[in-house]
This record gives structure tokens, C-alpha cells and sequence, in this order.
């Protein structure tokens, strides 16, 4: 009525009435209607229990501290993580994780995750824990020691917050079980590794699976985060198969010159006698055949005995292998007098020879290990240690054998010895055990602050990610002291563009360059593909053909036979693939006699890049012989088992962004001028 | 007010402890300008601190040991205390500007430490650890930040921590500080922490203290106590008070702070000497490495904090916003005694602080982005803490091992970037 009449509407008084009177009829969807005195209770009802919950809430978050609970009360003043916003923190909470390794930096990443709300976790580890773990990773201590490192993670983790879900697996991340699919159900993967190989493994899964993979290291006091994500990042490998520092056979049997070659023999010989027999002839530091024809008179032709053999039937008697390791073998390389004319020969010992027994340094001792032993003691602790290591290998059961660890007393103190005895038989400054046992375990420095930063910042990048702000994952370096303009923590400001080259993930196609007449199809299998481009169960092809496969035994009759006695021709292709990677290459094997320093092979980007890489490992050569170490790919591979290591760190972040992407273009294998360039010479894998 | 003189001496564990060297000793505080030029040999030095018995002690035999003169450390003595029931004990005298101290040491690692602090050892040395292992630490405040800090330096293995704290633990603290146990929210702070610190290392001495800050004076913060204070969680003038404390009892401070997702602290090592490792690389040749002796001043926290900037000055165009971020969040809790939460009401006074501290510096309030003030409210973000807390740890041990240049004398953390950047902020006192 007032709606048709504009006069009505002036009536201030009677447009006040309407207004306020107004009838509303509530019915019960449209079915009834519904009396004003019910809807009033209902009213009521609601606010009552409404009242009654807000006024409950502070006990719910008491029943609930153990989660990061998101329910935020203002009169008891209790603050949610509100720097990240809801949306974000709901994805958390669903949101699947995988974290791969829980040592150093793994341990501070798991607590970090639980803590920020991530409630589906799983984490991967095989190893057991160690007393030297316990000083950076926290949630183990000392009565965990000898426990799987997974386990002990989830249990401590759970402390934190008993509602989330951890899930332990104590296994290698590269054993078959982790395939595609398992990899594709995480919303994210974050690596918290010690090695190369299986960072590169992971790398590949999470390429072929399409899921962000998070990569770390820490090295001391340095360390780095950086994104892997398929067309957006480079991947881990985009620099190239990386290479290992590594020595030629004859400078390590032959012509020690330093103490790392003696410290490699001792290894070597440790494996010779009580390990695994070594896959290629390089790592075989002695052989009874070479002794027994020296001796004269016999003219018997010597039967074929093993060293181990050897050493079994004569009971690992100290007296006898201390002679012949360093006086008949060395006599015997006395005796190619061609090597000595430039260099200083070996001087002979004898287990009766009288020792100086002097202590050889006479620099303060700060611990224990750090004293240099003299020769006396060394040969005490040689015989102490075969006898103990006797022992342990009689325990054995048919076809198994010791396993070097650093950890392990007499076979870190055999070590030790041996390689000190012949250091001194070299005339090469012995040193101690300390620092014998940081070059043999390849041991990385490491302190729970560097961890700390890395893991804190993984989970940043990992929020980030799960925010879809991928863009703002610049790598991160930890430095080793603050640079320009206070930079300490510094992130790239661009990403490096991807090499166009990369084996991995984008050409797919790689040089073998190798002398094609003395390659055996078990060197590539082992040395180039499961070493060098780390390959987990490759197949190989040619053409049709079948040289390498993955089933056992299919091919075991080529296994001996070279690449030229199995038909490949120089400039030919063989099809590489690895099932469990789900990656496949081209690989162009290319024939060429390589010089003892080359090693037996080295793998280039292609072809036409591959003249300029060769040039490139000639001037390196020339670059390594100055400084005393020599870098070309050779056979020998030893393998950092300490974690937290760093992949490289740039000294100057704000312009290694444009430095890489010029070496990308110009330089198929642009890591040997990062190492080069490279200040804090932390590139170890 | 409590006064501090009521608190009872530390009670000493062993009988044998209790004999009168480690703590006649331990207890002087003396004033260079009176006591360096008399200081002289070692024997006279002890004289002149009115220990004139101790040769003839029925407990202890002192003999020197040596004098430090490789000078990569300050000057140091040691001493040779045997007891009559030959379990020796060294100490080292060390003189520093302000004071004059004896800290026992002991020669040797235990096998044990050996092997337990094997990474570590191999990347600062064995002299460093021995310096931390006789270092004692002051933590202030019990936060997320606070278990981080506590966390490394247990693990490191230093002498003692005592942790201070006189709040009660609350539900906030679930997403950070991961030392206090689920049943145990609603007690004190501290003391809930001690026992997941201590497990972390039984070879570091743990304690909790709960007194409130404002009870304790200058007394209580003599070097006989503690070697270095960290505190977190204090308001702006708690925190000049307590460096003002710490500079007059010769302690090295440190101040940091984390809010939700940014952090950053201070540091104060008076005058520090240190030793750090140079590379020189030649043309040719190997690269050498040379230990070199360096001194670092430091500006207080008042000074630091009250930096006065010139218009358009170099400094204030490379700072971090995270500095005035810091002023900002000081000047907030100092008026609601309370970190900011996201509501309405502490956005718009955050907004007001930003406007009014960045006018009077003359700087453009962009350079404080609305982004940044989001990610500053609510609980203190776990992995900020991990990121701060790590590097301000690494912090101390530099500092009590005087190994390497320390950060000279601010740390951001900044949220926005993820960059992590040291500046120096303040004027040395003249």
C-alpha cells in the first residue's frame, strides 16, 4: 500500500510503523508454517550452545596442546601461527611429505615439520646410529646407539606431537619398492642425503614423477637449499655427471708422492685381505704370483693363490705380510729402476728392523688420536689389528666379509698402520690417526647449527611450494662467513637457467669416450652407469641386441667380453634405460686410446662439444699437476658416507646466477669452473 | 624485591669441590686500571689477588704450566693444581680488559668427548672445544627461540646452561618450543625444559632458575657465574639494563627475538679478541693459510637500538627494513606488554608504529611493506626459530671460544626474501 502511494511514505510516523512491524513468516522450507514462539527457541537454543562453545574453548585447546592447533581465543591471549595464512595452514595439515635420509640435517627437518603442523610424514633412512652422530642429530642419544636411525626419528618425533602421522622406513631410498607410484602420492619430497648417487636418484623419480623435490646439503660451516621442479628449475645433474677425486693405479701401487695415496693402498689392502674382492684390478695393491717368482730358485711354476688365500693359510701373520709389503714388494718396485731416476726410491723395511723410536712430530697433542704414532707403535698396532680383524673374519659365515668402516677400531687402526708404514717407507711425513681416519672415512666436518639453518629454511621453501609460490624459492646459501653487504643467509636472486645439455632432463643423449678394446661390458655396467651416472638396474641395448639386462643371469656370458668383441662401433649408440628411474639415454660410444691419467673412460655432454671437453680435461691436467692432485676420471671411487653434504657453494650468490648461465651455454660441463672458481672448495660428493 | 644477595652460593656436588681454590679464585673481580699493572708473573699475580696460601695449601699444589705465547689467544695461563690425591686439575687465568678470571679447564677430552664431539672438533679444533667445555651460559627466556638456542649449545657441549624463566608455559608455544613436553603446559617455563635439554647431552651441567628479571642486579651477573648471557623474549629497556649489567661484569650478550615468521638478534662482546684464518693465494703456488690475532669492538644495545641515521645517509639506504621492524615490535610490546596477534586492533597500532618510525627517520614507508607487518603476528614460526636460533648458537660458540670474526652486531632474519643479513648498527662508546 505505501509502496503505491509516494504521499503515504512522507508520514514519517506511520513509515517508522511499517518498518518495524514488519510480519516475517517463517515456514519449514515452504512445508508449514512455523509459530513466532518456536523460531524464538530455536533462536535461543543456538545462541545457548554457541555461548556455551566459545566459552569451552580454551579447554579444548588444553585437550588438544599437543597439535598445532589453529583455534585462537582472545582472552587467554593465545596465538596461532597467523604469519602463515589459513589456507596455507589447512594445506599443511593435509598435505603428504616424504623426507629422505634423518641424519643431521633430516633430524632438525623432521622436528621442524612437526612442529609447523604437517601431520603425514614419511621418512627413509637405512643407517643405524652412531656415537658421532649424537653431537648435531638431537633426537637420538646415547642408549639409541646401534638403533635404525628412522625409527628413533619417529619416535622422538612423535613426542613432539603424538597426532601426527609418521611413517618410518628404515631401507634404501633406491631399492626397487620406491618406484613412481610410491613417489607420486607426496605433495613434496625433501632430501636430506649424504651422497651423489642417491640424491640423483632421487632427482630422477621426482622428475619422471612430476613432485617438487627440495635439495640440501651442509658442509661445516656452509650449506645450501634449492627447488627441483620440472620446467621451472634446473635438475640436481644439469651440471653434469659429477666427477670424484680420484688417483691413477700406478701413482697409488706404484709411486706414492703424498699421504692420501698410501692411505688409499691401506684401504685397498684392507678389502684385499678381509673385505669384498675389489671389481677391478686397480684396487689390488699386492698379489702372491709377483713375490713368489722372485723367489729364487723355484722353478716351479707358483700356483695361482689369491692374496686372501694366501694370507689365510699363513694365519695373517704380522711378521710375514709386514715383510712382504714393505720389503720384498718393494724391493721388487726398486728393481723398475726406470721410475726411480726422477723420483726418490723407497727404502725397504724389515719387520727386525731396528726403529727409531722418536716420536716423528713433536707438535702439542691436543686428543689422543691426534698423536703420530711412531714406527714402533705403528707396528703394534699393525699386528694387533690383523689379529683382531682374524678373529672377526673367522665369525664370518661362508661367503661373507668384512666391511671397512671408520668407526670400526682395528680395521680403522690397520688402516692407519699401513698406510703410516709406507708413508714412511716413501719417505712421505706420516701423520695420525685423526687425520688418516678424516681421509679414509671422507669424513665432512659437521655442527648442528649449519643443520639448523638448512632444515629451518627447507621447511620455508616447502611452504612456500605447498603456497604455489614456487617463483620464490631462489636457492639459498648458507656462507661460511658474511660477504658483501652483510650477506650471510643469501638467496640467488634468479634461478640458473636449465642446461639445454642435461643428460637427465633434457637431451638424453651423452658420449662414452673410452678405449673400446679393453672396456668390458661389466665396467660399464659398474663403472660408467651405476658409478658415473648413477643408474640403479640399467639394461643396455644395441639395436636389438641385448648386451646388459637387468634380469640376472640373461647376460652373464657377454659380462667379460670388451665393446669392440661385442660389436659396438666407434660413433655407434646404445640405448641405456633404468626401469626403476624410468629413464632412458642415448649413449654414443666414441673409441680412443686415453692415456693412464685420463683413467679407463669420461663421459661428455655430445659430440660436437665433446673436442672442447677434452681440451678442457688437458688443461685441467696441466692446472692438477701443479698443485699436487690429480683430477681425471679414473676407476677408483671413493665415497662420501658422511651426511650433510653440500653440492656447491658460490661464494658470490648475487652474480653466480649469470656465471652459471654463461658457462651453461658455453660449456657442456660447466662444474670443473665452479670447483675451480669456487673459494670455499666445498664441492664434495 | 628480592635482593640477590640471599641467593645461596652454588652448592658444589663433590666434597672435594668444596676446597677453597676454585672458589676464592673464581669469586675475585678485579679492576684493571688497579689490579693490570700489578699483575706481573703469575705467582705475583695470584699474590696480588690476596692468594698467598696456596702453595702451602694443604689441598692443592699450583705449579705453572705454561704460558700461552702463541698468542692466538688472549693472554692466558695455566696452572697445574694437583691435589693430594693426584687427581690434577688445570686452570687458566685469562685477563681481558675489564677482568681477570680463573677457569678451570681440563687437559684432556675424555675418549669419550673425543669420540662424541669428533665433527665438530674436526672443523674448530680441539682448543676450541676445550674453551666451550669451560664456558657457562645464561639463558633468558624460554620460547621457541630460546630451545633452539638451548638445543645447539647443549649439543655443542659447553660447561653449564642454566635456563631463566618465571613465565608459565602456554598452548602458543606447541609450534616452537619443542623442549617442553605437552603435560607439562601451565608450569613454569624452565623448569619444564630442563629435562629434554639435559637428555640431549649428560655431559653438559643443566639448570633452571625462575626468578623475575627485574629482581636480579649487577651482582648476579658477575663473570664468577656465567661466561655469556643470551636473553630473548625482554622488553627494550630490560634488555639496556641487562647490557649494562653484562658489560660490567665482562660477559659477552646477546638479544634476539623471533616474531611468527621473522627474527633477528644482537650482540654485544664488549671488546673481543679472536683469531681467524686467512687465505692468501698466489699467483702460483699453493694457497697458505696464516692464523692472524684480530680485535672486534661493540657498540651497547642503546646505542644500537637508538641509531640516529642522517637524511639520505648511505647506511640508511642499505639497511634492512627488518631494523625498523625490530623498533616497531619493541615499541608495541613496551605499550601492550604482548606480541601482536592478527586482530583488527593490533594491525592498525602496528600501522601507526610503521608510520611513526619511519617519518621520523625520513624514509619512505614503503620500505616497510604491509606484506612484511603480516608476517611478523602470532606465535613465533618453528623453522624461524631453527634459522635464528642456529646462527645466534654458532654466535656464542664463537665467542666463547674466540675463534673467528663474530658478527659485529645485528642479525635479520627477513621474511620476505629469505635472507639472513648482518649490520652494524650503534656508535662505540667513547
Amino acid at each position: 500500500m505505501m509502496r503505491a502511494n509516494d504521499r503515504l511514505c512522507n508520514n514519517k510516523k506511520l513509515h517508522l510503523y511499517v518498518t518495524m512491524k514488519q510480519t516475517v513468516e517463517f515456514t519449514a522450507c515452504g512445508f508449514f508454517k512455523l509459530g513466532y514462539p518456536l523460531v524464538t527457541s530455536i533462536i535461543a537454543a543456538a545462541t545457548t550452545y554457541l555461548r556455551l562453545l566459545d566459552a569451552n574453548t580454551c579447554f579444548y585447546i588444553a585437550k588438544l596442546t599437543v597439535t598445532p592447533s589453529f583455534l585462537r581465543t582472545n582472552s587467554h591471549r593465545i596465538m596461532a601461527l597467523t604469519s602463515i595464512s589459513e589456507d596455507l595452514r589447512s594445506k599443511v595439515k593435509s598435505s603428504k611429505i616424504l623426507v629422505v635420509g634423518a641424519g643431521g640435517i633430516g633430524c632438525e627437518l623432521l622436528k621442524n615439520l612437526v612442529l609447523t603442523g604437517f601431520e603425514d610424514i614419511e621418512v627413509l633412512d637405512l643407517d643405524t646410529i652412531d656415537v658421532s652422530n649424537l653431537n648435531r642429530q638431537f633426537l637420538f642419544q646415547r642408549k639409541h646407539v646401534g638403533r635404525p636411525k628412522a625409527e628413533v626419528a619417529k619416535e622422538s618425533c612423535l613426542k613432539f606431537n603424538p597426532k601426527a602421522k609418521i611413517t618410518a622406513h628404515c631401507a634404501n631410498v633406491m631399492s626397487k619398492e620406491y618406484n613412481m607410484s610410491y613417489f607420486e602420492q607426496f605433495n613434496v619430497v625433501l632430501n636430506a642425503l649424504d651422497n651423489r648417487v642417491a640424491r640423483a636418484h632421487v632427482n630422477r623419480m621426482c622428475l619422471s614423477a612430476n613432485v617438487p623435490l627440495i635439495e640440501s646439503g651442509t658442509s661445516g660451516y656452509a650449506g645450501q637449499v634449492e627447488l627441483i621442479y620440472k620446467g621451472l628449475t634446473p635438475c640436481y645433474e644439469c651440471v653434469g655427471p659429477q666427477e670424484q677425486k680420484t688417483y691413477p693405479a700406478c701413482t697409488i701401487r706404484t709411486t706414492p708422492t703424498e699421504h692420501i695415496h698410501c692411505t688409499i693402498w691401506a684401504k685397498y689392502l684392507f678389502n684385499q685381505l678381509f673385505g669384498e674382492n675389489p671389481d677391478n684390478s686397480d684396487e689390488e695393491v699386492f698379489d702372491v704370483r709377483a713375490d713368489a717368482k722372485n723367489e729364487a730358485g723355484d722353478k716351479e711354476q707358483p700356483k695361482k693363490t689369491s692374496p686372501r688365500e694366501w694370507a689365510q693359510q699363513t694365519g695373517y701373520e704380522a711378521e710375514l705380510l709386514f715383510n712382504k709389503l714393505f720389503n720384498d714388494d718393494i724391493l721388487y718396485n726398486l728393481s723398475m729402476s726406470d721410475l726411480w731416476k726422477k723420483r726418490k726410491p723407497p727404502v725397504p723395511l724389515l719387520w727386525n728392523n731396528n726403529f727409531d723410536d722418536s716420536p716423528s712430530s713433536d707438535s702439542p697433542v691436543g686428543m689422543n688420536d691426534q698423536k703420530v704414532w711412531t714406527i714402533a707403535e705403528c707396528k703394534q698396532q699393525f699386528a694387533d689389528a690383523l689379529k683382531a680383524l682374524k678373529e672377526a673374519s673367522l665369525e664370518l659365515g661362508e661367503g661373507e666379509s668384512l666391511v671397512w668402516d671408520k668407526d670400526d677400531e682395528p680395521a680403522m687402526n690397520l688402516v692407519a698402520a699401513a698406510a703410516n708404514i709406507r708413508a714412511h717407507v716413501y719417505g712421505i711425513p706420516m701423520k695420525s690417526k685423526f687425520d688418516i681416519k678424516a681421509m679414509a672415512g671422507n669424513i665432512i666436518p659437521a655442527i648442528a647449527t649449519s643443520n639448523a639453518v638448512v632444515a629451518g629454511m627447507i621447511v620455508l621453501f616447502a611452504l612456500k611450494v605447498l603456497d604455489s609460490k614456487m617463483e620464490e624459492c631462489k636457492t639459498v646459501y648458507l656462507r661460511n662467513s658474511v660477504g658483501f653487504r652483510g650477506a650471510f643467509i643469501a638467496p640467488e636472486k634468479h634461478f640458473p637457467t636449465r642446461n639445454p645439455k642435461c643428460f637427465v632432463c633434457s637431451s638424453q643423449q651423452i658420449s662414452l669416450v673410452t678405449d673400446m678394446k679393453k672396456l668390458t661390458l661389466k665396467d660399464l655396467e659398474k663403472l660408467v652407469l651405476k658409478g658415473q651416472l648413477s643408474m640403479i638396474e640399467p639394461e643396455v641395448m644395441m639395436d636389438e641386441k641385448v648386451l646388459i639386462s637387468s634380469e640376472e643371469g640373461e647376460t652373464d656370458h657377454l659380462a667379460n667380453k670388451t665393446l669392440s668383441e661385442v660389436g659396438v662401433l666407434s660413433g655407434g649408440q646404445l640405448k641405456v634405460e633404468d626401469f626403476v628411474q624410468n629413464y632412458e639415454i642415448k649413449m654414443i660410444v666414441v673409441d680412443k686410446q686415453l692415456n693412464e691419467d685420463e683413467g679407463r673412460f669420461f663421459i661428455t655432454g655430445d659430440l660436437d662439444t665433446m673436442k672442447s671437453s677434452t681440451k678442457e680435461i688437458e688443461a685441467e691436467k696441466s692446472t692438477s699437476e701443479t698443485n699436487g692432485a690429480a683430477s681425471a676420471p679414473s676407476t677408483s671411487q671413493p665415497e662420501s658416507d658422511e651426511d650433510d653434504v653440500v653440492m656447491c657453494t658460490e661464494d658470490e650468490p648475487s652474480t653466480s646466477g649469470l656465471s652459471k648461465r654463461k658457462s651453461f651455454e658455453e660449456n657442456p660441463i660447466p662444474v670443473k669452473k665452479r670447483r675451480t672458481e669456487a673459494e670455499d672448495c666445498v664441492i664434495i660428493n | 624485591m628480592r635482593p640477590l644477595a640471599a641467593l645461596p652460593p652454588p652448592k658444589p656436588k663433590d666434597p672435594r669441590e668444596a676446597s677453597p681454590l676454585p672458589h676464592s679464585l673464581s669469586s675475585i673481580q678485579v679492576d684493571e686500571r688497579v689490579s693490570l699493572p700489578r699483575l706481573g708473573p703469575p705467582d705475583t699475580c695470584l699474590f696480588t689477588l690476596g692468594i698467598t696460601d696456596l702453595t702451602t695449601s694443604d689441598f692443592f699444589k699450583i705449579s705453572r704450566l705454561q704460558l700461552d705465547d702463541d698468542s692466538t689467544y688472549p693472554s692466558r695461563t695455566e696452572y697445574n693444581c694437583t691435589e693430594l690425591d693426584h687427581l690434577q686439575k688445570v686452570y687458566y687465568v685469562e685477563v681481558t680488559s675489564s677482568s681477570f678470571k680463573m677457569v678451570e679447564t681440563s687437559a684432556q677430552l675424555t675418549a669419550d668427548e673425543e669420540k662424541l664431539y669428533d665433527r665438530q672438533i674436526r672443523l674448530w679444533g680441539i682448543e676450541s672445544q676445550k674453551r666451550l667445555r669451560s664456558a657457562r651460559l645464561l639463558l633468558i627466556g624460554l620460547g621457541g627461540l630460546g630451545a633452539e638456542v638451548t638445543k645447539n649449545i647443549v649439543l655443542s657441549g659447553i660447561k653449564s646452561v642454566t635456563l631463566l624463566d618465571d613465565k608459565l608455559s602456554t598452548k602458543d608455544l606447541a609450534f616452537s618450543q619443542f623442549l617442553i613436553p605437552p603435560e607439562k603446559i601451565g608450569e613454569n617455563r624452565a623448569e619444564a625444559s630442563v629435562e629434554r635439554a639435559q637428555n640431549l647431552n649428560p655431559h653438559v651441567e643443566v639448570t633452571s632458575e625462575t626468578f623475575p628479571l627485574a629482581d636480579l642486579n649487577q651482582e648476579y651477573f658477575s663473570n664468577s657465574r656465567w661466561d655469556v648471557v643470551v636473553a630473548t623474549g625482554l622488553d627494550q629497556d630490560q634488555l639496556e639494563r641487562l647490557d649494562g649489567f653484562c658489560r660490567k661484569g665482562g660477559l659477552k650478550f646477546f638479544a634476539g627475538e623471533v616474531f611468527g615468521m621473522f627474527g633477528y638478534f644482537f650482540s654485544d662482546l664488549n671488546t673481543h679478541s679472536f683469531t681467524k684464518t686467512v687465505k692468501t693465494i698466489p699467483k702460483k703456488g699453493v694457497v697458505k693459510e696464516e692464523s692472524v690475532k684480530e680485535t672486534s669492538k661493540f657498540p651497547t644495545f642503546s646505542s644500537a637500538i637508538n641509531q640516529v641515521f642522517e637524511k639520505n645517509s648511505s647506511q640508511l639506504r642499505l639497511l634492512d627494513p627488518s631494523y625498523f621492524v625490530i623498533k616497531i615490535l619493541l615499541k608495541f610490546r613496551a605499550e601492550k606488554k604482548r606480541n601482536p596477534t592478527d586482530s583488527d586492533e593490533d594491525w592498525d597500532q602496528l600501522i601507526l608504529l610503521r608510520d611513526q618510525e619511519l617519518d621520523k627517520h625520513h624514509h619512505p614507508r614503503e620500505k616497510v611493506p604491509d606484506e612484511f607487518l603480516q608476517a611478523v603476528v602470532g606465535a613465533e614460526v618453528g623453522p624461524v626459530c631453527a634459522i635464528v636460533g642456529a646462527v645466534l648458537s654458532q654466535e656464542v660458540i664463537k665467542a666463547v671460544s674466540h675463534k673467528d670474526e663474530p658478527h659485529n652486531n645485528m642479525f635479520f632474519f627477513n621474511p620476505l626474501n629469505n635472507k639472513g643479513t648482518v649490520q652494524k648498527l650503534g656508535k662505540l662508546e667513547s
